[in-house]
C-alpha cells in the first residue's frame, strides 16, 4: 500500500470510488473482494502515471498557486500601490486555478482560514470564498476551523453569509459530517442573527439528524417563527423536524410549498457540475441500477425533477468508499452509524444492523428492499410513524382534490386509511382509479359494520352509476381485499401467541 | 301547477329529460354541455332552472330526474335548493331526485359543511354526489354518471327501475360517520 500513498490527495477519492463502483454493480462482490484488490493495484499504477503527466502540464500554474497561497497565509503588508497589485495578481492566480481545476483540500484549508480570519478586506474575502471550488472533496477539519473563526467576531456579516451559502452549496463535497454535526448547537444559535437566518436554516436543513431534534430547539424555532412570521426557511426546518419526530411538533405546516430556499442565483452552479463530473463520472449509472423504479416518474407532473420517492440519503453520508474492507470488529468497536446509501448487500445489512441510520426522508426506504427487511424486523413504532407522516404528505400533495384547492392549514393524515375514508366520498371514480382501488384493497381487517359507512356505501354509489369497466375494477379490488384479509388472518393464526388477540 | 309531479305528462318516445336546479348558471350550463356530449341511445334533454317552481304556462316534456346542485361555497345556493324542494311532489323522491354538491375540494372556501348537505340528502332519501364542477375532468365523469342514472330513471334500461337503483345506492342509517 505504501507506494500508492504518494498519489496526490485530491486524486484519492476518485480512485477509490471507481473501485467501489465495480464493486457495486457486482452483486457477488463480497466474494470477489480478493480478485478486486489484485486488479486494483494495477489500475492504481496506471493512474499514478496519468497524474504525473497531468501535473507536468500544469506545473507553472501550480507553482504560481503555491506562491499565492504563501502570500495569503502571511497576511497583508502595509498597503501600498505595488502590494495591491501583487494581491490582485495572486487573487487572479487562485481564481484561475480554482475555476479550471478546483482546489485541493489543503489549499481550501489555507484559503478558508485566510478568508474568515479577516486579514484582508471584505472584498478580498468574498472573492476568495467565491472561488473555493474543490477539486474533489473538502476536508471536514477545514470547515470546523473556519467555523471557529466565526466565533472570533472578526468576520463581516456579508462574509458570514457568503460562507454559509458556500457551505450549503458544497455540503455534498465535505468528506465527513460528524464533527460538523457536533457544532449543531452553534449553528442553531446563529439563527438569531436575522441576516444569517435563511442561510443557516438551509445549512441546518442539510445537517440535521434525528438526534439533533430536541424539544428546546423546536420551541426556539417556534419562537422565531412567532417573531419573524411564517418564513419559508423556518418552516422548512420545522417540517424536517416534524419528519424526524412527528410527535414533537403539533403545529400544522404547509405541505404544498416545495421550494423553501431560494437557490436560483447559486454562485457555484457551473463549478458544482464540474466537480460532480470529476468526482463521480460513472457513478449515476450504478445509482440507477440500484434504485430502479424510483426513476420512473409519472409524466404529467413536474416534481422539480425529483421522483416521488426520495433518493436514499442519510444525513451523515461520508465518502469513504475505500473502507469497504473493514472487519466486523471494526464496526462493532465504533458506535457511529452506517450510512444507508452505502448499503448494498444482505451481509452488509447484517453487519451493520445495530448502527443503521435511516434516511431523513423515510419514503426513500421504499426503494430499498434491504431496508424494508430491516424495518420489518426492528418493529420500531417511530419508524412507522415517520413513514406514515411521509406518506400522508405525499398523498395530500399528489391527490388531485387537494391540488384543486389551496388549503395549507390541514395537518397530515395519520395514515392511508384516514386519507381513503376522507377522500372516498369526493372521488369521482375516474381519476387515479387504480391507485385508489389499490388503497381500498389494503384496508386493514375490520368488521363489516365499520367498513360499510366509510367505504362500501361510497363505492356502491359509484358502482351503480359508473361504467362496466369501473364495476369490474371494483370487484377486482374487493377480491384482493379479501385475499389480503385472508393472508392477514392466517398469519395471525400462526402466531397464536397472543391470548387476547382481536380474533 | 306549483308542484312538480313525475306522472304529470306522458313520456316522450325514447326521450329522457333531466332537470338541473341550481343558482350557478354557468356551471349548470357546462354540466349540461358535458352531458349532451355523452354517447347515449336515448334522446337526451337537459333543462336548467335557477329555482322551482317552474313557470306553468310552458309546454315541457316529462321530467325523469331532478338534480339539485348545491355550491358549498354559497349559503344562498343551499337555501335556494331547500326552498325549491317544497315544489317537488313526494313521489319524485322514489329515486328520481339526486343532490350534487360542488366545491368540496376547496375546503377553505366552504361556507356550508359537508354534513349539512349529507343530512339534507338523507332527509329526502336521495343520493348525494360530490363533484367539483369547475374541473373539466370531474365534470365529464359526473356527466357520464348522471346520464346513466337518467336512462334508468326514464325507464330505458330493462330490468332496473329508479326505485330499484335508489335502494341499491341507499347508504347506511347513520350517514354522519364522516368524522371518524
Amino acid at each position: 500500500m505504501s507506494p500508492q500513498k504518494r498519489v496526490k490527495n485530491s486524486q484519492t477519492p476518485k480512485r477509490t470510488s471507481q473501485g467501489s463502483n465495480s464493486y457495486q454493480t457486482n452483486l457477488l462482490a463480497w466474494k470477489l473482494k480478493e480478485d478486486l484488490s489484485n486488479s486494483k493495484s494495477i489500475s492504481k499504477h496506471e493512474q499514478n502515471n496519468s497524474v504525473e503527466d497531468y501535473e507536468h502540464a500544469d506545473d507553472e500554474a501550480e507553482d504560481a498557486l503555491q506562491v499565492a497561497l504563501r502570500f495569503f497565509e502571511k497576511g497583508p503588508f502595509k498597503t501600498s500601490r505595488s502590494k495591491d497589485k501583487t494581491l490582485e495578481k495572486h487573487l487572479k492566480t487562485v481564481e484561475n486555478v480554482a475555476w479550471k481545476n478546483g482546489l485541493a483540500p489543503e489549499e481550501i484549508d489555507v484559503l478558508l482560514n485566510v478568508a474568515l480570519s479577516g486579514k484582508f478586506g471584505s472584498a478580498v474575502n468574498s472573492r476568495i470564498l467565491k472561488c473555493m471550488i474543490p477539486a474533489t472533496l473538502i476536508s471536514e477539519d477545514s470547515v470546523v476551523k473556519a467555523v471557529s473563526w466565526l466565533c472570533v467576531g472578526k468576520c463581516y456579516s456579508n462574509t458570514k453569509v457568503l460562507f454559509y451559502r458556500w457551505l450549503v452549496a458544497m455540503f455534498d463535497f465535505i468528506d465527513h459530517k460528524e464533527k460538523i454535526n457536533l457544532l449543531y448547537g452553534f449553528f442553531f444559535a446563529s439563527l438569531q442573527d436575522d441576516g444569517l437566518c435563511p442561510y443557516v436554516c438551509h445549512f441546518l436543513y442539510l445537517l440535521t439528524k434525528k438526534e439533533n431534534v430536541k424539544p428546546f430547539r423546536v420551541r426556539k424555532l417556534l419562537d422565531l417563527q412567532a417573531k419573524m412570521g411564517r418564513q419559508p426557511h423556518l418552516q422548512a426546518l420545522l417540517s424536517l423536524y416534524k419528519f424526524f419526530v412527528p410527535t414533537l411538533i403539533s403545529v400544522s405546516l404547509p405541505v404544498k410549498k416545495k421550494i423553501y430556499f431560494k437557490n436560483s442565483e447559486n454562485l457555484w452552479k457551473t463549478a458544482l457540475i464540474a466537480v460532480r463530473q470529476r468526482n463521480q463520472g460513472p457513478f449515476p449509472e450504478t445509482l440507477k441500477l440500484m434504485l430502479g423504479p424510483a426513476n420512473v416518474r409519472p409524466g404529467k407532473r413536474k416534481w422539480n425533477a425529483h421522483s416521488l420517492i426520495p433518493v436514499l440519503n442519510s444525513s451523515s453520508h461520508r465518502k469513504e468508499y475505500g473502507e469497504k474492507g473493514m472487519s466486523l470488529s471494526d464496526y462493532l468497536g465504533s458506535n457511529r452509524s452506517f450510512p444507508v446509501e452505502q448499503l448494498r448487500s444482505f451481509p452488509q445489512l447484517l453487519q451493520n444492523i445495530h448502527c443503521l441510520e435511516l434516511p431523513s426522508q423515510m419514503g426513500a426506504v421504499l426503494n430499498n428492499s434491504l431496508l424494508l427487511h430491516y424495518i420489518n424486523c426492528v418493529k420500531d413504532e417511530s419508524i412507522l410513524l415517520r413513514l406514515y407522516h411521509w406518506l400522508s404528505q405525499i398523498l395530500q400533495e399528489e391527490c388531485i382534490w387537494y391540488k384543486v384547492n389551496n388549503i395549507n392549514k390541514e395537518e397530515g393524515f395519520c395514515s392511508c386509511e384516514t386519507f381513503l375514508y376522507k377522500s372516498l366520498p369526493l372521488w369521482d371514480g375516474f381519476c387515479c382509479r387504480s391507485q385508489f382501488l389499490q388503497l381500498v384493497s389494503w384496508v386493514p381487517f375490520s368488521s363489516f359494520s365499520e367498513m360499510k359507512p366509510v367505504i362500501f356505501d361510497h363505492l356502491a354509489q359509484l358502482f351503480f352509476t359508473s361504467t362496466i369497466y369501473f364495476k369490474c375494477s371494483v370487484l377486482e379490488s374487493l377480491k384482493e381485499l379479501l385475499q389480503n384479509w385472508l393472508l392477514w388472518l392466517s398469519m395471525d393464526v400462526h402466531k397464536k401467541t397472543v391470548p387476547d388477540s382481536p380474533l | 301547477m306549483s308542484v312538480l309531479r313525475p306522472q304529470d305528462q306522458l313520456p316522450g318516445l325514447n326521450a329522457a329529460t333531466i332537470l338541473l336546479v341550481g343558482t350557478d348558471d354557468a356551471l349548470l350550463q357546462q354540466l349540461a354541455d358535458a352531458m349532451l356530449k355523452e354517447d347515449c341511445a336515448s334522446t337526451l334533454k337537459v333543462h336548467l332552472a335557477q329555482s322551482l317552481p317552474l313557470p306553468s304556462n310552458v309546454n315541457r316534456p316529462r321530467i325523469d330526474l331532478i338534480v339539485f346542485v348545491v355550491n358549498l361555497h354559497s349559503k344562498y345556493s343551499l337555501q335556494n335548493v331547500e326552498e325549491s324542494l317544497h315544489h317537488v311532489d313526494a313521489t319524485f323522491f322514489l329515486g328520481k331526485v339526486g343532490f350534487l354538491a360542488t366545491g368540496a375540494g376547496q375546503d377553505n372556501h366552504c361556507s356550508i359543511h359537508r354534513n349539512t348537505v349529507l343530512r339534507l340528502a338523507h332527509t329526502y332519501r336521495s343520493p348525494l354526489f360530490f363533484c367539483d364542477l369547475e374541473v373539466e375532468g370531474f365534470r365529464a365523469t359526473m356527466a357520464q354518471r348522471l346520464v346513466r342514472m337518467l336512462q334508468i330513471c326514464a325507464g330505458h334500461v330493462p330490468g332496473v327501475s329508479a326505485l330499484n337503483l335508489l335502494s341499491l345506492m341507499r347508504s347506511s342509517e347513520n350517514p354522519f360517520l364522516e368524522d371518524v
